[in-house]
């Protein structure tokens, strides 16, 4: 059962992938993006990590897909089209070709990597604590062992936080907004 | 996994079932009578002007930025929230707690700023 | 007797009976929600509200939604076909899928316990809340976008802004609970309260109590805060062209996103299907005290509509970002400090 789900996800997540690449309209593109993420989202609750499971919906599927919309529709892009189409121009051209060949060069290697799991960087964890994917192994490595990383994450997305406010809200002469702005 | 999961899955199987159905059934069942100017954008009973696809404000961006930064915060605060009961009764409370300090005190640093920029400022 | 009533029922079917009479309960408050909703709306307003189907008007849901079905729909000229179809779906099924975790309370049946909720063994309740609960937000925004219409797109914008500001202020009250009953799972939360200590007696708990009901009446859209189809400026928001059951989709996701929010609340903070200072509630008085309780916040959703002003959207987003975010913040880690520094080892 949990073998034919796994298939079936799998399928529907690589058909989700094949459509970002190949929709026309860059909606279409989202739209299959969402589908990719919940399928893997289901994966990995099928093996075992439902927090993973959960944070991958919350954060790519409820925030980042929500950004990329809000862009398309301020870059006005959306205007393509009323109909769910594929183009296959995007595999025509050199540059795609070259991309498609690092990814799938990428591929096979993380593929190679994990068939003689070679996680060797990653030590052994000691058979009595709690499991990395119970809440509380999660804290105890989160607040023990990745703390200085956990850190870093926070000053990280404080430049994250400086740097959209660089980009969104350019200075204008005397903090005055400009005339004939668009109000939402 | 599948056994707790089986009953969502059971769910989840009924209400696709339940949204389709409705969808399908109201599409065979309806009536159909095209017309000129039906199927026009409704503008309070004026034709539609312009093209509907609106460039929308940068404001719209700027909360869906700082929405995935603060979700990403929460998605950190989860494993905190739901241990630090049981975790403080071994005596990890106070260090999880500044730890737990430090990173949204960074985070409210950068809340501050956006704040002291006029990047929550709606009407500007 | 050695064996109990239940214990020759295959588990397959408990599922299936739980699931049947949970999400048909949910359908139903929807469908009654969109009654009541008329009819407490016309008292107020010192009229009748629906009295001709039925006894009190009480099939008129019913009158509704066949009538739904054989109505037109129309698709706008120069909508995307696909999505403007898959909208009204996709508002629907996240808010409905939600339910799934919320304890309503427990059968004892011949000495069997059975937990009255579809999913009682998933442990991290509030993360599938939260996950399931922010997808919601695509089927106002790709239902405005596809709609090719000025109000839908601006109504489907408005009311994606809305619902991620407030998710934040939602998630962290959320995550009070969750500190003071120090668990994910909804049931645990539950019976951390079920000794008539309930989270909103304590000061944070009460904090985010009042934070969570705001945050719930933004994210399902709801008055003072629906700007998503507030009707002098957008029409009908992101669903103004839409007709018939596509209509009645986006209808029904919203009041069953209400109901959800209103056990929700009932669950986190006012100690689900238990009484307030009693050590024990029994069994069979826990599922109508839920009911009960949940059906004042539904009725809260009715009663607050007719009684505050609408909000300005600049004003609503000052109150989400520079208001609810803080304090939110704020109340997480005041409470998470009094439980780290209070719970001693033992």
């Amino acid at each position: 059962m949990t073998n034919i789900l796994f298939y079936v996800l799998a399928i529907v997540a690589l058909l989700g992938a094949a459509g970002v690449v190949l929709a026309k309209s860059p909606m279409g593109s989202v739209v299959s993006l969402l589908g990719t993420f919940f399928a893997l989202a289901v994966i990995y609750l099928l093996a075992g990590f439902q927090f993973l499971a959960g944070a991958q919906i919350l954060v790519y599927a409820g925030a980042i897909l929500v950004l990329f919309l809000f862009v398309i529709m301020l870059l006005n892009l959306g205007a393509m089209g009323s109909k769910f189409e594929l183009s296959f121009a995007p595999l025509q051209s050199t540059r795609a070709r070259i991309a498609g060949c690092i990814a799938l060069a990428l591929a096979l290697v993380g593929l190679v990597a994990a068939q003689r799991a070679s996680f060797a960087a990653v030590p052994e964890r000691d058979a009595s604590a709690p499991a990395i994917d119970s809440m509380e192994g999660l804290a105890l490595e989160l607040f023990g062992r990745y703390s200085l990383p956990f850190q870093a994450t926070s000053l990280l997305l404080l430049v994250t936080m400086v740097g959209v406010i660089a980009l969104a809200k350019r200075q204008r002469s005397g903090d005055e907004p400009a005339k004939g702005e668009e109000r939402p | 996994m599948l056994q707790t999961y089986a009953p969502i899955l059971i769910l989840a199987v009924l209400v696709a079932g339940f949204a389709l159905a409705s969808l399908v059934l109201s599409d065979l069942l309806g009536k159909k009578r095209r017309s000129i100017g039906k199927a026009d954008a409704y503008e309070s009973g004026m034709d539609p002007r312009g093209s509907a696809r609106l460039r929308l404000s940068i404001h719209f961006y700027l909360v869906a930025v700082l929405f995935i930064l603060f979700d990403v915060e929460s998605i950190f605060l989860i494993p905190w929230a739901a241990t630090v009961r049981g975790l403080s009764a071994q005596g990890l409370g106070p260090v999880m707690f500044f730890e737990v300090l430090a990173f949204v005190g960074v985070l409210a640093l950068g809340l501050a700023y956006v704040w002291r920029k006029g990047g929550l400022e709606w009407d500007r | 007797m050695d064996k109990s009533l239940l214990s020759d029922v295959p588990q397959v079917a408990i599922w299936i009976a739980r699931v049947v009479v949970i999400f048909g309960g949910l359908v139903t408050t929807a469908a009654l929600m969109s009654l009541a909703e008329r009819k407490v709306s016309a008292w107020m307003q010192y009229r009748y509200g629906p009295n001709r189907v039925g006894p009190f008007g009480l099939l008129q849901p019913l009158a509704d939604g066949l009538k739904f079905l054989f109505k037109e729909e129309l698709i706008p000229a120069g909508a995307n076909k696909l999505l403007f179809r898959l909208a009204p779906a996709m508002a629907a099924i996240p808010s409905m899928m939600t339910i799934a975790v919320i304890p309503i309370g427990t059968l004892v049946i011949d000495g069997d316990t059975i937990p009255l909720s579809i999913a009682p063994g998933v442990d991290l309740g509030i993360m599938y809340m939260l996950a399931l609960g922010g997808l919601a937000v695509y089927g106002a925004i790709l239902g405005g976008w596809a709609s090719n219409s000025k109000y839908s797109l601006m109504g489907g914008l408005r009311a994606s802004a809305q619902m991620i500001s407030y998710e934040l202020s939602l998630i962290l009250s959320i995550l009070v609970a969750v500190v003071l009953s120090g668990s994910l799972d909804l049931t645990k939360i539950v019976e951390a309260q079920s000794h008539g200590f309930w989270n909103v007696f304590t000061p944070f708990g009460f904090v985010a109590f009042v934070l969570f009901t705001i945050a719930s009446f933004a994210e399902t859209n709801r008055h003072p805060f629906d700007f998503a189809e507030c009707e002098p400026e957008l029409v009908g928001g992101f669903h103004t062209e839409y007709s018939a059951m596509r209509f009645a989709l986006f209808f029904l996701g919203e009041y069953c996103a209400m109901t959800v929010m209103a056990c929700l609340n009932v669950t986190l903070f006012l100690g689900g299907p238990s009484l307030p200072f009693l050590e024990n509630t029994p069994w069979w008085l826990g599922i109508p005290v839920f009911l009960l309780k949940a059906a004042f916040f539904l009725f809260l959703f009715i009663w607050v509509r007719w009684t505050l002003p609408r909000f300005r959207f600049d004003q609503l987003m000052r109150l989400g970002w520079k208001v609810a975010l803080p304090i939110a913040l704020a109340n997480l880690l005041v409470a998470g400090a009094w439980v780290a520094f209070t719970t001693k080892g033992g």
